[in-house]
C-alpha cells in the first residue's frame, strides 16, 4: 500500500501542474519497456529535467508529453535505473529500462512501514516476486531455499504439503525454532494458506535490531510476507498455469531373491541356527519394492488467474488459484489440494484517509502418510521388506490357508491379495497393503485477512490501525479398516471411525502513531504502537466402532453401529499484549541510527514474570556518500552497518507455569470404576521468557555502475534461558515442568555477490550466496549438562544436546574397523591388559574404548556426527536473450552428517542394501561393514558411527526454458504478454549420501538428519504457461 | 482541532487496553483444573486416593514398553520363555529370558517408571491429606492406603533392582532431583515400616462395593512376603521404626490373617481365576483389570484398565471361540510341565495347544504351552472396543494358599495342617511339612503367578544357578533350534536387574550399576 502512495502521489501532482505553454514546444511520445522481451512497464515516471513537467506511462507503456526540444527526459521507476535522455529534436523517443543491478535503490519492508534499502541498519534480506515464481513451490517457505544466505530450508521429506524447515542463522532455541511470519502485518500461525503466487515480496529480518519490533516472537527472526497489491491503470487478468509429472530420482540398491537368501543363510548359520532356506529351490518371487511403491508420473498442477488494476481513488487485486499435487509414494493417499481466494484493495477516500483489507480464504485438502518413521512407514518397509514376498498372492494353494483364508487380508481396488512376508515381522508390511488401508484426511478451511485504516491528519503523522483475523476450521477423518498385514500388524475385530473439527480463531488488533520528516538534511521517523492478539482454540471430536461402508473414503460416525460411542472436547486460549517504539533517523543518507523498545506481555507466563523487555540499535554509515570518499567507476557504493538487540521467544505450550489436574487416572472397584486425579506435571511459576541476544556487522558494497552488489555479515547470536522440558530422572514420578535451562550459541557469516550485465538483446546475472553458521550449546541448566534427544528405531537415543556440543548432535560409539582375525580380538586391550571385547570374533566391529576405563560401554558413547551444516548455498543465473529466457538455481549444503537408519538391522529377515555384499567373511576382505550374523552377542549393530555419512550435497533445483511471444502476435489477440516454460526440479544431485535423499528436515528440534526411510523428493518435469490480458 | 479529536478517538482504546491488560492475559486452562484449587475437598482426596490405585494396574510406562510385573518375572523365571510373534517380536523380552540384559532393556525401564509414578502419586496424597477439608477416620484411612501402596511399589523396585533411590516425599524442584541409591536395607525398613502402619489403620473388612480397596489383611500378607524374600537374600530382619520384625513378627502377622481374616481356600482349585471368583474368599490382595472405559487408545494403553499379561500370554488363535488373538509371549516351558506331571493342578495351570480351537500360529520360542491362568481366554474377553486392551482379568497378587504356606514355611506350630489344607483343596495326600515341600508346594501351587522368580532368588545363587539354567531341555511340541530354548543364568547379578541406562544418564553421576552389569 505504502508503495503505491509514494509512487504515485508524486507523478499526479507534477501532472497537475504541469506548464504546458514554455516558448517552443514538441510533443514527444514513444514506449518504455524492459528485458529482452521488451515487457511494457506501467507508471514510469517520465519528467523534463528541471521542471515540474512530466508524465507517466500508460497500460501500454506508453508515455507523451510536451518539451522543449532542447530538453532531458529524466525516466525513473522503482527498482529500475534511473536514465538522462536528451530529446536533441526527437519526437518519438522509445526507451529501455533496465532493472537496478543492485538492490541499494529498493524499498525495503521492515516491519510496521518501510525504508530506503540504503539507509536500513540491520540485516534484511528480500525475496522477489520474481524469485518466487522460477520454481513451482506448494509452501512458500519453499521458495526461501537457497535465495539468501542465512536462511536454511529443508524439505522435511518429499511429501506435498509438509511443512519445510526453516532456520534463519542457525538453531536457537531447543524449542519451537520456527520463524514468526507476519503477512501483510498479521502474524499467522501455518503458511500452508498462502498461495505463494499471491505474493509479492518477501522480506527476512535475520539480525535482532531488525527483528526486535516484533520483540515477543521475533528470536527466531522474521519473515514478513507482502501479498500482491493492485496497481493504478487498466485492469490486467493474468492467467498462469503448469502442469508436471513427477518421479522418483533413485532406487536404493536392494539386494535380489538370490542374494537375500544367500546373506540370510549365513546369518543363521554365523549364529549356529539352522538355515531358513533351500538354495535349490528356485525363489517364485523376487520383488523389487521400490518399483511396486514408486508412483510413476504424479501429477502435480496449479491455475492462477488474477485480476489487478484500479484507479486514482481505489486499487484491487484479487486471484483465485486451484493447486494440486500428488506424492511419488502413495498418489492419493499423499495428496495435497488447494484453493485460494484473495482479494486486496485500498482506498484513499480523502487527502487525509484511506482504508483497504487483505483477505484470503484458501480451503485445502490433505492426506498424508507417515513420511520419515522406522515403525509403519511405507518407504521403510519398502527398504526392509524381503524380495521373497509377492506384491500381490496368487497361488491359490496358499491363499487357501491361513492367514489369507482366515484374516481380513488387505486387497486392492480390483480385488487382488497382497502379499504378506512369511520371514519378516514387527513393523514391516507389505507398503503397497499398509498404504491401501490408510483412510485419513485433513480438511482445513481458513480465512485469514485484515481491514486497516490510515489516517494522517497533517503531512507526516500517521494514524493507523489495523485488525486481523486468523481463522481456520480443521476436519480430521479417519477411518480405521479390518485389516491384517502380518501377526503383529492387525485390526481385526472392530472397523472405527473418528472425526475431529477444531477450530482455530486469532484476532490482532494493532494501532501505530508514527510521524516522519525530512527537515534539511536530517531525515527522522518515530513509530510507537500496541499490539493487543488473543488465540483461542476449541475442538470436538467423536469415535465409535462397527461401520459397515463401502466407500472407505465416505465413513461418518453416523454409520457405525457399535455403542461404544465417545466424544472429546477441550479448549485453550492465549493472549499477547506489547507497546513498542522506534526511531529511524538518517543524515543526508549518509549516517543511519534506528533505535527500538518492546514491551510484551504473554499469558504464557505467570504474574511472576509475564512481561519481557526487548531493546535494539543499529547503525549505518554510507562511506560512498561522504565527500572524500575517490569518485571511482569500480567501487560507487559501501556501507557499514552494525546493529545490536534482544529478541524473544515465548513458544512453549499454554498454561506451563501452573500444573493442570488430569482426570484420567481412575481404577476399578466394586463398584465401579472412579474417577482419578493427579497432576500432569511438576509445576514452575517461575518460567520467564527465552531471550536471544545477537551482534551483527555488515557491510554492502556496489561496484561498477552498479553490474555486482556485495555484501557481508557477520553475527554472535546467544539465546539463554531456553524454554524446555528437560527429561527429569524417573524416580521424580511425574513429568517435569517447562524450564529455562540452558544457552545455544550461533556464530556466523553470510556473503551474497550478484552480478548483471547487458548487451543488446541480451542480458545475464549470476548470484551467489553462502552462509556459514557454528552451532554451540553453552549453557544446559541439568544435572547431566545434557538434554537427551531423538530415538530411532529401538536403539534408543541418537542425539542429544551436551554443553560445548551443537545441538542434537549425533551420539554413539566409536568403531575402528573390523576384528580380522582371533589375534586382533585379543590385541584389543585396555591398559590393565584385559581383552575389551571378549565376546567379539573375527568380523564383528571394534569399538572404541572413548573414556578410557577400561571396559566399552554406554558411557563410552560420544560425538559422531553432526546433522546441522557448516555451509549453506545457492547458485542462480539467468540469460535472456532476444524472446527467450533461462535460467539455473542450484542449492546446497556442505559438512552436515547423516543417519542411516533406514535399515533395521536389530530386526532378523530384514533385506539390506547391496553394500552387505562387500561385507566381512573372511580375514582381508573388509574393515567397514562387519560380518552378517542373526545373534549378535558383539551388538555390532548398535548405534556408532557406521551408521553416521556425509549429507553434503548440491541439488540442481530448477533449470526452466521460457519464450515468449511476440507482442505484435499478441497484440491482434488482445493480450499484453504470453510466455511459455518448460522446467525440470531436481534433476540433478551430488552427494556422497547413499540413501533415497539427503536432504531429511527436523521432526523435531533434537531430531534432525535422521533417515528411517525418508519419502525422497520428487524429480518433477513442468511446462507451464502465463498470458496476460 | 477536528484531527486532534480524531487522534484521541484513536488513542483512548489504546491506552484503555495498556490498562486492562492485567485481566486480558490472566489466562487459565479452560477444560482442566489446576493444582492451585485442587486438594481442598473429600472429593478431591477421593480422587487423589484412586490416581494412587491407578499405578496398581500399570503395566507399561509412556513412551516405553508393555511390562506387566507378573510376566516379566516369570519370563526372568525357568517357567516361561520369551516367546512372542517371531524372534523380532520379543527383542526386550528375549533378553530378559536368557539374562542377556542390557541396561537399555525397554522392559526393565518401563518397571522402573511406572513404580515410582505410583510412589510420587502416594507421597503427594500424604503431603496434601492434612490441608484437606475432611474427617479424621476418613483422612487416617486414606493415609493407611497410601502407605500400602508405596510400600507395595518399592517392593516391587527392590527386589528387581535392589540399588534404588528411597523417596518419602515427593520432589520439588530442579535441585532435587539427583538423588542417590539408597541401601536395601533402608528401602525395606522403609517398606516394613509403610506396612505396619497401614496395617494399624486399614479397615478389616472392605464392602464389595469398595471391593479392590486395601485390607489390614492385604498389609499382613504382604508384610511376610517382604520379610521372606528380604531375610532370603540379606539374612536379616527388618527394622520397621522402633519394631523389629523379625521371623516371629512375620508369622505373627500372617496367623492374623489365617485366623482372623475370614479368609480361606476356595473348594476348587480350577475356579480360583475365573470371573466368578474375583475378590473370592481366598483373594487376600487383588489388583482390579477390566474394561470399564472401553479403551481404544494404543496411544495411551494405561488410560485402560485391561489386563495385559492376559493379553501378551494369551495364544496366537485365530477362529477360536475359547481363546482369541493373544501374543504367544511367556510359553511354558516344558520343565514346568514336567514339574506338574500328575499333580491335579497341572491342567488349571497349563493351556495345551491341542485344546486349541481354531487357527494357532505358532510363534517365537514355541513350546505347545501357555499359561491357563492369565490368558486370552473367553471368559475374560472386554465387552467391546480395542479387544487387546480389555481383558478382564484381576491379578490375585496375593491369595489365602500362599499365606498359608508363608505361614508354614516360617514355622508356624501349624505348619503341617496348613500345608495339608493346600493340598487337599486339590485332593493331594499329606506330606511331611518339611521345608523342601513346603517350597515344592509352593512352585506347583502358586507358578505362572509372577512367584516363582523371587522364591528362587531368595534361596541364594548356587539353587538360582541350579533352577535357572536350562540346557537340552525339549517338549514334543518345541519349534525351533534348541540353541533358542537353552539359558544361562548369571549369578554376578544376584538376579537383580540392571538400573536402567537412561536413569544412570539423569543421575548426574549419583547412581551406579548394578554388579555383574
Amino acid at each position: 500500500m505504502k508503495k503505491i502512495y509514494s509512487i504515485y502521489l508524486p507523478v499526479f501532482l507534477q501532472i497537475l501542474f504541469a506548464s504546458a505553454l514554455w516558448g517552443q514546444t514538441i510533443t514527444v511520445s514513444g514506449t518504455i519497456t524492459t528485458g529482452s522481451a521488451a515487457e511494457k512497464l506501467v507508471g514510469v515516471t517520465v519528467a523534463v529535467k528541471g521542471s515540474s513537467n512530466g508524465a507517466f506511462t500508460n497500460v501500454d507503456g506508453a508515455y507523451t508529453l510536451k518539451a522543449s526540444p532542447r530538453d532531458t527526459l529524466a525516466v525513473s521507476y522503482t527498482g529500475y535505473q534511473s536514465l538522462e535522455i536528451p530529446i536533441n529534436g526527437r519526437t518519438q523517443i522509445d526507451i529501455l529500462l533496465e532493472e537496478m543491478a543492485s538492490a541499494l535503490g529498493e524499498i525495503v519492508v521492515v516491519g510496521y512501514g518501510s525504508q530506503k534499502k540504503k539507509v536500513v541498519t540491520g540485516a534484511i534480506a528480500t525475496v522477489s516476486e520474481k524469485d518466487i515464481a522460477s520454481t513451482p513451490v506448494l509452501r512458500v517457505e519453499q521458495a526461501l531455499q537457497g535465495r539468501t544466505p542465512g536462511v536454511q530450508v529443508t524439505n522435511q521429506s518429499g511429501q506435498p504439503g509438509e511443512e519445510p524447515t526453516v532456520r534463519i542463522r542457525g538453531i536457537g532455541t531447543t524449542g519451537n525454532a520456527r520463524p514468526l511470519y507476519i503477512v501483510d502485518g498479521l502474524p499467522v500461525g501455518g503458511i500452508d494458506y498462502l498461495n505463494p503466487g499471491d505474493i509479492e515480496s518477501i522480506d527476512v529480518l535475520k539480525d535482532a535490531a531488525s527483528a526486535a519490533i516484533y520483540g515477543a516472537r521475533a528470536a527466531n527472526g522474521v519473515v514478513l510476507i507482502t501479498t500482491r497489491s493492485g496497481k493504478k491503470g487498466k485492469a490486467t487478468v493474468t492467467y498462469s498455469g503448469y502442469y508436471g509429472i513427477q518421479n522418483a530420482v533413485r532406487n536404493v540398491d536392494m539386494l535380489n531373491a538370490e542374494q537375500y537368501r544367500l546373506l540370510m543363510n549365513e546369518g543363521a548359520r554365523n549364529a549356529g541356527l539352522s538355515e531358513p532356506f533351500d538354495l535349490n529351490e528356485i525363489p517364485t518371487h523376487n520383488t523389487d519394492w521400490q518399483d511396486a511403491l514408486f508412483v510413476k508420473n504424479a501429477p502435480m498442477s496449479n491455475h492462477q488467474v488474477t485480476v489487478s488494476g484500479g484507479n486514482d481513488k481505489s486499487t484491487y487485486a484479487s486471484s483465485l488459484s486451484v493447486f494440486s499435487q500428488e506424492g511419488i509414494i502413495g498418489g492419493e493417499k499423499s495428496k495435497f489440494d488447494r484453493i485460494t481466494a484473495r482479494f486486496n484493495s485500498n482506498h484513499q477516500v480523502s487527502s487525509m484517509f484511506r482504508f483497504g483489507n487483505n483477505l484470503a480464504y484458501s480451503h485445502i485438502v490433505r492426506r498424508g502418510i507417515g513420511s520419515n518413521q522406522s515403525f509403519n512407514g511405507a518407504f521403510s518397509s519398502a527398504l526392509n521388506l524381503d524380495p521373497l514376498t509377492p506384491l500381490f498372492e496368487t497361488d491359490p494353494n496358499i491363499l487357501s490357508l491361513a492367514p489369507y483364508s482366515t484374516e481380513p487380508v488387505v486387497k486392492d481396488a480390483s480385488g487382488r491379495v497382497y502379499g504378506i512376508s512369511n520371514y519378516v515381522g514387527a513393523e514391516i508390511v507389505n507398503p503397497l497393503a499398509l498404504l491401501e488401508i490408510q483412510h485419513s484426511e485433513t480438511r482445513k478451511d481458513e480465512l485469514v485477512g485484515n481491514i486497516f485504516g490510515e489516517f494522517e491528519p497533517i503531512a507526516g503523522l500517521k494514524l493507523m490501525s489495523s485488525f486481523g483475523v486468523d481463522l481456520a476450521y480443521l476436519l480430521n477423518d479417519g477411518f480405521r479398516p479390518l485389516f491384517y498385514l502380518n501377526g503383529a500388524q492387525l485390526n481385526v475385530d472392530q472397523t472405527s471411525v473418528n472425526k475431529a473439527i477444531a477450530r482455530f480463531f486469532t484476532w490482532q488488533w494493532e494501532n501505530t502513531l508514527s510521524y516522519g520528516r525530512r527537515i534539511n538534511d536530517h531525515n527522522f521517523n518515530v513509530l510507537v504502537g500496541t499490539t493487543a492478539t488473543e488465540f483461542k482454540y476449541e475442538d470436538l471430536s467423536g469415535f465409535n466402532a462397527d461401520v459397515p461402508t463401502s466407500d472407505p473414503n465416505n465413513v461418518y460416525l453416523n454409520l457405525a453401529t457399535d455403542t461404544t460411542w465417545t466424544a472429546y472436547g477441550g479448549a485453550a486460549h492465549s493472549a499477547l499484549f506489547s507497546v513498542f517504539g522506534r526511531i529511524n533517523y538518517d543524515y543526508k543518507d549518509r549516517y543511519s541510527v534506528t533505535a527500538i523498545l518492546r514491551r510484551d506481555g504473554s499469558s504464557k507466563f505467570g504474574s511472576n514474570n509475564r512481561f519481557g523487555i526487548f531493546p535494539s540499535f543499529g547503525a549505518a554509515w554510507v562511506v560512498s556518500e561522504e565527500p572524500f570518499f575517490p569518485q571511482s567507476k569500480q567501487m560507487d557504493f559501501l556501507k557499514f552497518r552494525a546493529s545490536w538487540g534482544i529478541n524473544g521467544n515465548q513458544e512453549i505450550g499454554n498454561y506451563q507455569f501452573v500444573s493442570t489436574i488430569d482426570n484420567t487416572r481412575g481404577y476399578t472397584f466394586g463398584s465401579g470404576r472412579a474417577l482419578g486425579s493427579s497432576p500432569l506435571f511438576i509445576e514452575n511459576a517461575d518460567i520467564r521468557w527465552e531471550e536471544s541476544k545477537q551482534i551483527d556487522i555488515g557491510v554492502d558494497a556496489g561496484f561498477f555502475q552498479g553490474r555486482l552488489s556485495a555484501s557481508a555479515d557477520y553475527y554472535i547470536k546467544t539465546t539463554s534461558g531456553l524454554l524446555e522440558r528437560i527429561p527429569i530422572p524417573a524416580h521424580v514420578g511425574n513429568d517435569g515442568p517447562v524450564s529455562n535451562v540452558g544457552s545455544v550459541e550461533n556464530k556466523g557469516i553470510e556473503l551474497a555477490l550478484n552480478w548483471r550485465n547487458s548487451a543488446k538483446n541480451f542480458k545475464y546475472s549470476v548470484g551467489i550466496n553462502g552462509a556459514y553458521n557454528k552451532n554451540q550449546m553453552t549453557k544446559i541448566g541439568n544435572e547431566e549438562k545434557v538434554i537427551p534427544g531423538a530415538s530411532w528405531a529401538i536403539a534408543g537415543q541418537v542425539t542429544r544436546s551436551e554443553v560445548g556440543q551443537p545441538i542434537a548432535y549425533f551420539w554413539g560409539y566409536k568403531t575402528a574397523g573390523i576384528f580380522q582375525n582371533e589375534g586382533e580380538v585379543f590385541s584389543h586391550l585396555n591398559s590393565d591388559g584385559q581383552v575389551l571385547q571378549p565376546n567379539a570374533v573375527p568380523g564383528d566391529v571394534r569399538f572404541v574404548d572413548v573414556n578410557g576405563d577400561g571396559i566399552i560401554n554406554a558411557d563410552d558413547r560420544t560425538f559422531i556426527g553432526n546433522p546441522t551444516p557448516d555451509w549453506t548455498f545457492g547458485f542462480n543465473a539467468s540469460l535472456e536473450f532476444k524472446r527467450f529466457d533461462f535460467s539455473v538455481f542450484i542449492q546446497g549444503t556442505q559438512g552436515n552428517d547423516v543417519f542411516n537408519g533406514m535399515q533395521r538391522q536389530d530386526l532378523r529377515f530384514t533385506n539390506r542394501t547391496t553394500d552387505v555384499l562387500g561385507r566381512w567373511t573372511g580375514e582381508g576382505t573388509s574393515n567397514t561393514t562387519p560380518r552378517y550374523t542373526w545373534i549378535d552377542v558383539n551388538n555390532n549393530s548398535r548405534v556408532s558411527d557406521l551408521y553416521i555419512e556425509d549429507g553434503s550435497h548440491i541439488r540442481l533445483k530448477n533449470i526452466q526454458l521460457g519464450y515468449t511471444l511476440p507482442t505484435s502476435m499478441m497484440s491482434r489477440v488482445g493480450g499484453t504478454s504470453w510466455r511459455f516454460y518448460v522446467s525440470a526440479e531436481n534433476l540433478l544431485t551430488l552427494t556422497k549420501y547413499t540413501g533415497a535423499d539427503p536432504e531429511i528436515g527436523a521432526q523435531g528440534s533434537f531430531d534432525i538428519g535422521i533417515d528411517r526411510g525418508v519419502y525422497p523428493q520428487a524429480r518433477t518435469i513442468r511446462f507451464g504457461t502465463t498470458l496476460t490480458f | 482541532m477536528k484531527a486532534h479529536k480524531r487522534t484521541l478517538q484513536f488513542l483512548v482504546p489504546m491506552l484503555l487496553l495498556v490498562g486492562c491488560s492485567k485481566d486480558f492475559l490472566d489466562r487459565k486452562p479452560l477444560d482442566q483444573e489446576v493444582s492451585t484449587n485442587f486438594y481442598q475437598t473429600e472429593d478431591d482426596a477421593i480422587q487423589a486416593l484412586v490416581a494412587v490405585y491407578d499405578v496398581l494396574g500399570y503395566q507399561d510406562s509412556p513412551g516405553v514398553s508393555w511390562a506387566p510385573a507378573l510376566t516379566v518375572s516369570d519370563m526372568l523365571s525357568d517357567d516361561t520363555y520369551a516367546g512372542g510373534g517371531d524372534a523380532n517380536d520379543g527383542l526386550d523380552e528375549n533378553e530378559l529370558n536368557t539374562f542377556n540384559i542390557p541396561a537399555t532393556n525397554q522392559l526393565v525401564h518401563s518397571m522402573w517408571i511406572y513404580n515410582y509414578i505410583g510412589i510420587y502419586r502416594a507421597n503427594l496424597l500424604l503431603e496434601k491429606i492434612d490441608g484437606i477439608e475432611a474427617g479424621d477416620a476418613f483422612k487416617t484411612r486414606v493415609k493407611a492406603e497410601c502407605k500400602f501402596l508405596r510400600g507395595y511399589f518399592y517392593f516391587q523396585l527392590v527386589r528387581s533392582f535392589e540399588n534404588i533411590p528411597l523417596l518419602t516425599q515427593t520432589i520439588k524442584g530442579p535441585s532435587e532431583y539427583a538423588q542417590p541409591q539408597s541401601s536395601p536395607q533402608a528401602v525395606y525398613n522403609q517398606i516394613a515400616l509403610d506396612l505396619l502402619e497401614a496395617v494399624q489403620d486399614l479397615p478389616q473388612v472392605i464392602p464389595s462395593s469398595e471391593s479392590g480397596r486395601i485390607s489390614k489383611w492385604a498389609a499382613e500378607a504382604l508384610l511376610g512376603r517382604v520379610f521372606l524374600f528380604y531375610n532370603g537374600v540379606y539374612n536379616a530382619d527388618l527394622q520397621a521404626g522402633s519394631v523389629r520384625v523379625d521371623r516371629a513378627k512375620a508369622l505373627e502377622l500372617l496367623e492374623d490373617v489365617i485366623g482372623n481374616s475370614g479368609h480361606d481356600l476356595l473348594p476348587n482349585y480350577a475356579d480360583i481365576f475365573r470371573l466368578a471368583s474375583e475378590f473370592s474368599v481366598e483373594s487376600v490382595f487383588e489388583i482390579t483389570h477390566g474394561d470399564s472405559p472401553i479403551w481404544w487408545d494404543w496411544g495411551y494403553v494405561r488410560g485402560g484398565e485391561g489386563n495385559l499379561s492376559a493379553q501378551m500370554q494369551g495364544p496366537r488363535v485365530t477362529g477360536s471361540t475359547n481363546w482369541n488373538r493373544g501374543w504367544s509371549f511367556a510359553p511354558v516351558s516344558q520343565k514346568l510341565v514336567d514339574a506338574l506331571a500328575g499333580d491335579p493342578r497341572q491342567d488349571a495351570t497349563i493351556l495345551r495347544q491341542e485344546e486349541l480351537d481354531g487357527t494357532l500360529a505358532k510363534g517365537f520360542q514355541h513350546t505347545g504351552y501357555f499359561s491357563q491362568k492369565y490368558s486370552s481366554d473367553a471368559e475374560h474377553w472386554g465387552s467391546g472396543g480395542q479387544f487387546e486392551l480389555n481383558r478382564t482379568c484381576n491379578n490375585r497378587v496375593i491369595r489365602f494358599s500362599d499365606v498359608l504356606l508363608m505361614a508354614a514355611e516360617l514355622g508356624s506350630p501349624n505348619a503341617q495342617t496348613y500345608l495339608d489344607r493346600v493340598r487337599a483343596r486339590v485332593g493331594l495326600s499329606s506330606v511331611p511339612a518339611s521345608l523342601d515341600n513346603i517350597l515344592r508346594e509352593r512352585r506347583l501351587e502358586l507358578s505362572l503367578e509372577g512367584i516363582r522368580y523371587f522364591d528362587v532368588l531368595r534361596r541364594g545363587m548356587a539353587f538360582a544357578t541350579q533352577e535357572l539354567n536350562v540346557s537340552g531341555v525339549r517338549g514334543p511340541n518345541y519349534v525351533g533350534d534348541q540353541l533358542l530354548f537353552d539359558v544361562a543364568f548369571k549369578p554376578a547379578t544376584r538376579g537383580f536387574l540392571p538400573i536402567p541406562q537412561r536413569e544412570i544418564d539423569l543421575s548426574a553421576g549419583l547412581f551406579q550399576q548394578n554388579a555383574g552389569y
